[in-house]
C-alpha cells in the first residue's frame, strides 16, 4: 500500500505538472470551460431546434442532456487518461521503461496520472453547471442539491471509471501506438449506452439491455438525482426511475467492487504479457 | 549483505516468435559477475546485449534458463531486483520535456522512495560533476541530446544502485562528454566498493579502457569472456598486420581466407583505399597474402605489424569486424 501511495503521489505530481504547465491560468480556465460548455451548448441548441419543430419537449430534456453531457466529460477524460499516460511515457517520452524498473507500483503511478488529469479539468464541471444554471435556466440550485448523495456518487463513479481506465491502460500496454484510439472508442461507445445524451428508453430493447449492464448508466442517474431535484421524482422517465436511490447506490458499490476484482488481475496479466513480448519499452516511432 | 554474484545467469535464452520465423536473441548465455566488477558486453547490433540487459532489469521475461541480480531471481523476485538496480540507455532523447532537469531527476528519486532532502543533495552533487549545475532549472525540452544523456546518466546514479546497467551510454555523446562519463563511472566504482556496473558497448576502446572483464557476444551466444588483457593475450601466438591497399574486391578476401594459416581478415573501406586487418598464424604467411593482392590487381599502400587489440580478438572470434557487422545489420 505504501508503494502504491508513493507512486500515486509521484504520478499525480507529474500529471499535474504536465497537464497544467502548458498554459497560463487564464487560458487554463478558458480551456476548462470552453470544451464542456460548447458540448452543452451544442446539445442545448439541438434541443431548442427540435422543440420548435414540436417533436420534443425541450423543457424536460434540457436539464437531462445538459447535466449528462457536462458530467460525462470527466468520465471521458479519466477513462482515457491512464492509457494515454502509457502511450506518452512509452512512445513520446521514452520513460516508461525507467519507471517500470523502479521498485514503485505501476498502478499507483497510473492512478496518479489519471487523477491529476481529472483534477486539472475538474473545475470545468461546477463552472459549466453554474453557467447552465445562470444562463440556460438549468434547474440546479445549491439548496436543492443532495450533497451526501453527490459525494457518494462522485466517489463511487471515480472508482468505477478508474478501474475501467486501468483495464484500458493494460490493453494499451499490450499493443502498439495506434492504441490511442482505445480510450476514445470506449468512452465514445459508452456515451451512447449510458444515457448521457438521452434516456435509455429511447434505445432499442437489446441496446437497453447493454445500457442496464453498464455501471456508468447508474452513475449518471445518480448524478442527476443528486444535482437536479426533478430527477428524484419517479414521474420523470429515465428508464431507471423505478430504482430507489439506496438500490442505485448499492448497485454502484457492487459495480466498484466488481471492477476492482476484474481490473487488478487484468492489469497484472497485461503487464506480464507486455514483459513476455518485450513491449514495455516499445517505440513504434510513427 | 553482499551476494556472491552481482549477476548470475545459467543457460539464459530468449526467442522472439513472429509469423514468419523464430528468432533466437539469446541462445544459452552463462554469466557470473562478481560485486565490484565493471563488466562489459561487446558485440554488434542484434548480438543480444540489450536483450540481456532488458532481462536483467526485469523489462523482459526470458524464455529459458535463469537469471539472478544481486541474489534475486528476475522472474520471481522482480520487485527485490528493482530495489538494487538502475539503468541508463544511450542514444535516445528520453525525459519529460515540460519538467526541468532538477524536477526530472527528483521525480525518479521519489519512485525509489528516497528522502527528498537527501535526493536534492545528491542531485546537486551529480549535476556539478557532470557539468550540468547551471542547467538545473532548464526545461528538458531545451536540452540537446547530449545534455539529456548526461541527465539520464545522473538519474542512473542518483539512487546509488548496487548494480548499474549502462546500455551504450556514450552513444551520440561528444568526445569530452563521453570521457567525463567514463571517468566518473570508474571513479564511482573505485569509491563505492561492491557496486557493480554492466556496460554494453560497441566501442572497442571504451570496453578495453573501462572494463574489468569483457564478454564478446554475437548471435545471442557468448564467444569469450575474460579481462581485456587476457583476451588480447589469446592472440599472442598470432601475428597481426594492418594493411592499407587500393580497393580490393570480395574475390580477394575469399582467396585470402582460403590460405592456410590465415586466422581472419577484415576490411574497412575508405576513400579510394581499404584498410585490412590480418591475423596470421606466423609471419611466413604474409607473402602469400601479398601475392593474392597482386593477383587481384590491388596495390599495397602501407603495411604495419602491431600488437593485438580487442578488435582483433573480436574479428578472430566472430569472423568479421564490428563495423562490418553493423554494415550488414
Amino acid at each position: 500500500m505504501q508503494r502504491f501511495l508513493q507512486a500515486f503521489r509521484v504520478g499525480f505530481w507529474l500529471g499535474w505538472k504536465t497537464e497544467s504547465n502548458w498554459t497560463n491560468p487564464l487560458f487554463y480556465i478558458l480551456w476548462s470551460l470552453l470544451v464542456p460548455m460548447s458540448n452543452g451548448l451544442i446539445m442545448t441548441m439541438m434541443l431548442r431546434v427540435l422543440q420548435r419543430t414540436g417533436n420534443v419537449n425541450g423543457a424536460d430534456l434540457l436539464p437531462y442532456v445538459f447535466i449528462g453531457t457536462v458530467v460525462y466529460s470527466i468520465v471521458a477524460l479519466l477513462l482515457d487518461s491512464m492509457a494515454w499516460a502509457v502511450l506518452e511515457d512509452r512512445e513520446r517520452m521514452g520513460m516508461l521503461k525507467y519507471i517500470a524498473i523502479t521498485p514503485s507500483s505501476m498502478y499507483g503511478y497510473l492512478w496518479g496520472r489519471g487523477f491529476a488529469k481529472v483534477s486539472v479539468n475538474f473545475l470545468a464541471v461546477p463552472l459549466t453547471l453554474t453557467f447552465g444554471a445562470l444562463v440556460l435556466d438549468i434547474p440546479i440550485q445549491l439548496s436543492t442539491i443532495d450533497w451526501p448523495l453527490l459525494l457518494a456518487v462522485v466517489v463511487l463513479g471515480l472508482l468505477i471509471v478508474t478501474f475501467a481506465a486501468q483495464i484500458l491502460a493494460g490493453v494499451t500496454l499490450m499493443i502498439a501506438r495506434h492504441a490511442g484510439f482505445v480510450g476514445q472508442a470506449v468512452s465514445g461507445a459508452l456515451y451512447l449506452f449510458t444515457g448521457a445524451l438521452f434516456p435509455i428508453t429511447v434505445l432499442p430493447i437489446w441496446m437497453q439491455t447493454i445500457a442496464r449492464a453498464v455501471p456508468l448508466t447508474y452513475w449518471l442517474e445518480g448524478m442527476r438525482r443528486a444535482l437536479w431535484v426533478d430527477a428524484r421524482n419517479p414521474a420523470y422517465k429515465t428508464g431507471l426511475e423505478q430504482l430507489s436511490t439506496s438500490n442505485l447506490l448499492l448497485i454502484l458499490v457492487g459495480a466498484a467492487v466488481a471492477m476492482a476484482v476484474i481490473s487488478i488481475p487484468l492489469q497484472r496479466r497485461a503487464e506480464h504479457r507486455a514483459k513476455e513480448k518485450g513491449l514495455l519499452d516499445m517505440n513504434t516511432a510513427y | 549483505m553482499q551476494p556472491e554474484y552481482a549477476i548470475r545467469t545459467v543457460n539464459l535464452q530468449r526467442t522472439y516468435k513472429t509469423k514468419e520465423r523464430i528468432l533466437k536473441a539469446l541462445d544459452g548465455v552463462d554469466l557470473a559477475v562478481r560485486p565490484g566488477e565493471l563488466f562489459g558486453f561487446l558485440g554488434p547490433n542484434g548480438a543480444g546485449k540489450t536483450t540481456t540487459i532488458k532481462i536483467l532489469t526485469t523489462l523482459l521475461l526470458p524464455t529459458g534458463g535463469t537469471a539472478e541480480v544481486w541474489g534475486f531471481d528476475v522472474l520471481h523476485e522482480a520487485d527485490a531486483v528493482r530495489r538494487h538496480i538502475n539503468m541508463v540507455s544511450g542514444g535516445e532523447s528520453s525525459g519529460y520535456g515540460l519538467l526541468t532537469v532538477r524536477e526530472n531527476l527528483w521525480m525518479f528519486t521519489q519512485f525509489h522512495g528516497m528522502d527528498s532532502k537527501l535526493a536534492n543533495k545528491r542531485i546537486d552533487e551529480l549535476l556539478e560533476v557532470m557539468g550540468l549545475a547551471d542547467r538545473a532549472k532548464t526545461r528538458v525540452s531545451f536540452l540537446s541530446t547530449g545534455l539529456r544523456q548526461k541527465m539520464n546518466y545522473i538519474r542512473g546514479l542518483l539512487t546509488d544502485p548496487d548494480v548499474l546497467f549502462l546500455d551504450e551510454p556514450t552513444l551520440g555523446l561528444d568526445v569530452e562528454a563521453a570521457r567525463t562519463l567514463r571517468t566518473y563511472t570508474r571513479h564511482w566504482l573505485d569509491t563505492n566498493p561492491g557496486k557493480t556496473v554492466v556496460l554494453t558497448t560497441h566501442y572497442m576502446q571504451e570496453a578495453d579502457e573501462l572494463c574489468d572483464r569483457v564478454a564478446i557476444i554475437s548471435g545471442g551466444t557468448i564467444l569469450a569472456c575474460d579481462t581485456p588483457t587476457s583476451l588480447k593475450h589469446s592472440l599472442q601466438e598470432d601475428v597481426v598486420f594492418r594493411l592499407f591497399t587500393t580497393p580490393v574486391n570480395p574475390a580477394f578476401l575469399q582467396a585470402v581466407e582460403q590460405i592456410a594459416g590465415v586466422q581472419s581478415i577484415s576490411q574497412r573501406s575508405g576513400d579510394q583505399r581499404d584498410e585490412l586487418s590480418l591475423i596470421l598464424r606466423d609471419d611466413a604467411i604474409l607473402p602469400h597474402v601479398l601475392s593474392q593482392l597482386a593477383a587481384h590487381n590491388a596495390g599495397l599502400l602501407s603495411l604495419e605489424k602491431r600488437q593485438p587489440t580487442l578488435e582483433d580478438v573480436f574479428v578472430n572470434l566472430v569472423g568479421h569486424s564490428l563495423s562490418e557487422s553493423e554494415a550488414s545489420a
